[in-house]
This record gives C-alpha cells, structure tokens and sequence, in this order.
C-alpha cells in the first residue's frame, strides 16, 4: 500500500536563516521543494539530498553534479553556522548538543558532528564542529488517513507501533496521527524527548498536531509519560523512537493504566520479528519503507 | 577692559578644562561599575536562567534599570554576529564612556569566546573579564577620590595665576 501525500508543506524558508550568508546567497534561486537533507562538512562542498538525488550547490546559484563547480565550506562559515543554530548560545543548547542535533525554528533539526568532550563521565559539549546536517522538517497533512482505520475505530485506540528504517517517515505520520486522532476528539499527549516530534519552538508547536493535543518536550520518555498521565489524562500518548528497556517498561505501564500508546522504532525487515517480540504489547504495527518513496506503508499486521 | 574679558576667559577656561577631567574620570568610574555589574546580571542570566544570549545582554540592562551597551550589543547582533557586535559597539561608545584604551582592552576578548562554549566556561571567562574590571574600577575610584579633586583645585589656582600674571 502506497500512501500519497495531499499536502506537503516544507519549511525550506526557515532553514535558510540558519545556514550562513555566504551559502545561502548561492541558494536562493534554488527550487528545494524536494529536498530534505543539506549538508555542510568543513572544507568540503555543500550538498544537498532531494527527491531526485544527490547535488552540490554550484557557485552559480544552481545545482550541479561537478564537485568543483560547487560551493566549499570555510571555517568562518562553520563558525557563522553554529552561531546561528544556536543564536550564539551553544550553553543553552548543551542539552540537545549532547544528543547530536539541535531542533531550529520550523521544526528542522540539525544534526553535529565534531569532538566530544566528557566531563564526569558523560558528554558535556562538543568541540571542533566539523559537520552540519540540516534535515528538513515535513508537515505531510493526510499521510496517515489510509492508516487511520487499523488504528482507531472512533471509539478506542489500538496500541499501535510504526517500525522503519531512518528516512522513511515515521514522525512526519506519527504527527498526522495525532493530528486526525486530535480531531476525531480524542485527547492526545504527544511526549517529544527530542524535539523532534512536534518540534516546539518557545511554547508553540511547528506543526498542526490538532486542537485537543498536549506536547511534552525535552523530558526521558518514561518519566514523561509518567507526568502525563498524571497531569493531563491522556486517552492516548504519542511518542517517537522507542529504544531502551525503561521505554518499553512505561509503555506497559501506560497500557496498564488504560492509555493507548502509539509509537515508533527504528528497524528494518530483518529486525521485525526481533522488536515484535520485545514490544508484543502492541496491537497493531506499521511497517514502512522508502520503496515507492520517503511515507511508503509497506504493510500493516493486527496482532 | 579688553585685559579684564581676557582674564575672565582665560580662567574661566581653565577651570572647565579642570572640571572637564573631573568629569571624566567620574564618568569612567561610573562607566566601569555598570559594565562590571551588567557583566554580572550576564552571568546570572546564563549559569541561573539557561537563557539565550540575546534576552540574557537585555535583561542584564534592565536589571540595572538602563538601556545601554548590552541592549545595543543584543540588537546589533542579529546582523553582525556577537563577535563583531561586541567589538563595534564598545568601540563606539569607547567616547561616551569615557573609557580608556586599558579598559577597552580588558572588556574586548569575552568577544571572542561569548556565546560559544559550554556554560561554565562561558562563566569562567565572563568572571575573568569581571575581575579585570574589578582592578580597573579600584584605580578608577581612586584617580577620582585623589586626582579628580586635585584637577579642579589646579585648574582654578592655574586660572587664578595667569590672571594675576595679565593684571
């Protein structure tokens, strides 16, 4: 099953104000409807992943396959970078540093690579960035309209876990779920660790997640959850990346307590029967891929 | 006549240029306290607060009940970068705070590490350039308590004797 999308929004105006004006001004001119991921490596040229492929931005405000036609990256330009990202305040982003990316204004994350340093055991800050991946943030309205049906039937929500390799749409159809799941009535708490899920911004959401949708942010999951189910009373919590014991121990806690949860996790084909039987609990689960392109349902198995 | 104009201008010249100095190592004194203390309320805001650089610049100005120096560095910022920011604007106003070359060069360098590191180095320099200020402001309040006084007194007895001198 292949959904299409109805509506895709990509926030490419954003991103551009945090990529440093002597790349950017190579960029204007450029169509980046679709593109998804820029990438910026110190000394080496920008390019950017679409639809169509790979391509480097060329010193004439286009996109090229020749390397040496293509924009290269200074350290000056690292440094305008970072300075941006943060808004000259890697303190207040250490966080976010330690995880490896930062989420921006309009929802966009962007990924960095350079020299860890561990203080106490544990990484405190990075040092020398060498590399910037900015990944755009899509807002695909509809995505999971085909899907909605094995989730919910108006009435009561199926714990339902959407399992893929990175790339393939996980959390652009974890946020349409909410969304619809929101407007169906339910009361919905999205629980985003890392910002990436509704990608809040001082207070306000980048996306539509629907009217009757809480978001948590920043927070471990499993105490996140915890807090929810206290505070808001959810009838279903939303989350993204499931990955340690403590995830999968709350998510049966949350069950238990007569919240559905709906969740993603990175893996692939061969993984499937392993995550399937760590995380059993769930009553439906999603496959999707990148086969007919990034949001490709794959299939949908009802346990 | 023309000898009495002369004498009265001559002194009177000489006892502003007296009150002029007074002024401005008044000025500088008062100029070292606030940067030291908005570098303070910067520091507060960054290690307390978590808070970005640019609200941290203006709410360390309105701690102080001003909007000054830092609230400029913060709007400026956006479009020249911290670095440049920093650098331009104390340059700028170096005049209007009567600031010297000394105090200029112990405020500069935070320009090249503010914003950029984890927040107890930032901390770390931001106090570094605060104890700086520290040993400046010390010999700035002293030059006013000895030499502020002793500019005027001799800038007055210096107009009183070329007047005495042209009488």
């Amino acid at each position: 099953m292949y959904v299409s999308n109805c509506v895709k929004k990509i926030a490419t105006n954003k991103i551009l104000d945090y990529i440093p004006d002597n790349i950017r001004r190579y960029m204007y001119s450029i169509n980046m409807d679709n593109v998804y991921q820029i990438h910026l490596s110190y000394d080496k040229p920008v390019y950017i992943n679409s639809g169509a492929g790979t391509f480097f931005i060329s010193r004439h405000g286009v996109l090229t396959d020749n390397v040496s036609e293509s924009v290269f990256v200074t350290k000056k330009d690292m440094e305008t970078a970072i300075e941006l990202i943060s808004e000259a305040s890697m303190y207040a982003v250490k966080n976010e540093l330690v995880q490896g990316f930062i989420t921006v204004n309009g929802g966009n994350r962007i990924g960095i690579c350079g020299t860890g340093v561990i203080k106490r055991g544990e990484v405190s800050y990075i040092k020398d960035i060498s590399s910037l991946n900015y990944r755009l943030a899509n807002e695909v309205v509809g995505v999971s309209d085909k899907v909605l049906n094995f989730i919910t039937d108006g009435i009561e929500i199926k714990n339902t876990l959407i399992i893929s390799p990175p790339g393939a749409g996980k959390t652009t159809m974890l946020r349409d779920i909410a969304r619809n799941l929101s407007e169906l009535g339910f009361s919905v708490c999205v629980v985003d660790e890392r910002f990436e899920l509704a990608s809040m911004h001082e207070g306000k959401s980048a996306f539509d997640l629907g009217v009757s949708t809480d978001v948590i942010s920043g927070i471990p999951k499993h105490m996140a959850m915890s807090m929810v189910l206290r505070s808001m009373s959810p009838q279903v919590i939303i989350t993204d990346e499931l990955g340690t014991e403590q995830d999968t121990e709350a998510v049966l806690k949350m069950q238990r307590c007569g919240v559905a949860v709906i969740a993603s996790m990175h893996g692939s084909e061969s993984l499937e029967n392993d995550t399937r039987k760590i995380l059993g609990c769930f009553d439906v689960i999603i496959n999707m891929s990148k086969k007919n392109g990034v949001g490709t349902v794959e299939e949908v198995t009802i346990i | 006549m023309i000898r009495i104009v002369g004498a009265v201008l001559v002194f009177g010249a000489s006892c502003a240029l007296g009150l002029f100095v007074d002024k401005f190592i008044k000025e500088r004194y008062k100029s070292l306290c606030y940067i030291h203390d908005a570098l303070s309320y910067l520091a507060i805001n960054i290690s307390s607060f978590d808070m970005q650089l640019k609200k941290a610049l203006i709410n360390a100005d309105k701690s102080l009940v001003r909007e000054d120096i830092f609230c400029e560095i913060a709007k400026s910022m956006e479009t020249l970068g911290i670095k440049k920011a920093w650098k331009k604007t104390f340059l700028d106003n170096k005049s209007r705070l009567c600031l010297k070359d000394n105090d200029i060069n112990a405020i500069l360098p935070l320009a090249n590490t503010l914003g950029t590191l984890d927040r107890d180095s930032e901390i770390r320099c931001i106090n570094g350039i605060i104890q700086s200020l520290d040993v400046l402001a010390i010999e700035a309040k002293r030059d006013c308590e000895i030499k502020g006084g002793l500019y005027k007194k001799c800038s007055v007895l210096l107009g009183l004797l070329i007047v005495i001198m042209l009488m």
